[in-house]
């Protein structure tokens, strides 16, 4: 039996969740609006816009995956590495392809064991 | 012959009284229907199927497979378990660091399947923006 001191909370959890919502919806919107005032095309838009929130979704999660290691500088330079070789590969490829689709990003998720795998070399060699 | 859409807008504005007497106020709402109808159809739904229509990797076929790659992840795990003949296998670290590994790349691979649809919709938006606006 739901009491209604917890009924009343759950209430304002979903209230104060759908207010967020709406509220991103209306940022990235907003944002698209910004974009397009800029005069960016729409293959701009899909390649360096979509590889960077490719990037920052890998990386994001891969971030927030290692905590045990934030205090290793080991990691954070491990990371920096890895970053820098993702972004010079996709600046190579993208800019000498002729076409390119948005959701070919999603061979990005292929990374994340790869990068998983060099952290935990990091794990062991400590 | 009058069309839904017309019989409709005819309907509202009977019903509402939004056209004055010289019909002005109705052929700006067909109007506007026509505008919306042209933009949304004949810009921002082909930009939104540009960006979410590649012709060798669709939705599903990334979903599946990240998802087969979660799997592969649990798979190995468990032989590893299995080869060490470990009886209790979430102590060992090389099989909880793989369990793990497969629980965030399924997220992962959730996540980023969302993000980019939702992403490719906005290039709808920009290219409406762009082209009708």
């Amino acid at each position: 039996m739901i009491s209604d001191t917890q009924r009343t909370t759950h209430i304002r959890s979903r209230v104060r969740d759908f207010v967020l919502y709406i509220a991103i919806g209306l940022a990235f919107v907003g944002v698209l609006i910004v974009v397009a005032q800029m005069g960016v095309s729409q293959d701009v838009y899909i390649r360096w816009g979509g590889l960077a929130l490719n990037t920052a979704i890998l990386f994001g999660y891969f971030i927030a995956d290692s905590r045990q290691f934030f205090r290793r500088w080991q990691f954070w330079a491990l990371t920096a590495v890895l970053l820098s070789v993702h972004l010079a590969g996709f600046i190579v490829v993208l800019t000498h392809v002729a076409e390119w689709k948005l959701l070919w990003f999603m061979v990005i998720l292929f990374e994340f064991p790869v990068l998983v795998f060099f952290r935990n070399r990091l794990q062991r060699s400590s | 012959m009058m069309s839904t859409i017309e019989c409709t807008i005819q309907f509202a504005v009977s019903r509402f009284g939004l056209a004055p007497n010289n019909g002005q106020s109705y052929s700006f709402v067909k109007q506007w229907w026509k505008d919306v109808k042209n933009c949304v159809g004949g810009v921002g739904l082909p930009a939104i199927e540009n960006a979410l229509n590649p012709f060798s990797l669709g939705i599903g076929t990334a979903a599946d497979a990240a998802s087969s790659m979660s799997q592969a992840s649990l798979a190995g795990a468990a032989s590893w378990s299995v080869s060490q003949g470990l009886t209790v296998p979430l102590r060992s670290s090389i099989v909880r660091a793989g369990v793990g590994s497969a629980e965030t790349f399924g997220k992962l691979s959730g996540v980023a399947t969302m993000a980019n649809v939702v992403y490719g919709l906005g290039a709808g938006v920009v290219a409406e923006w762009n082209g009708c606006l």
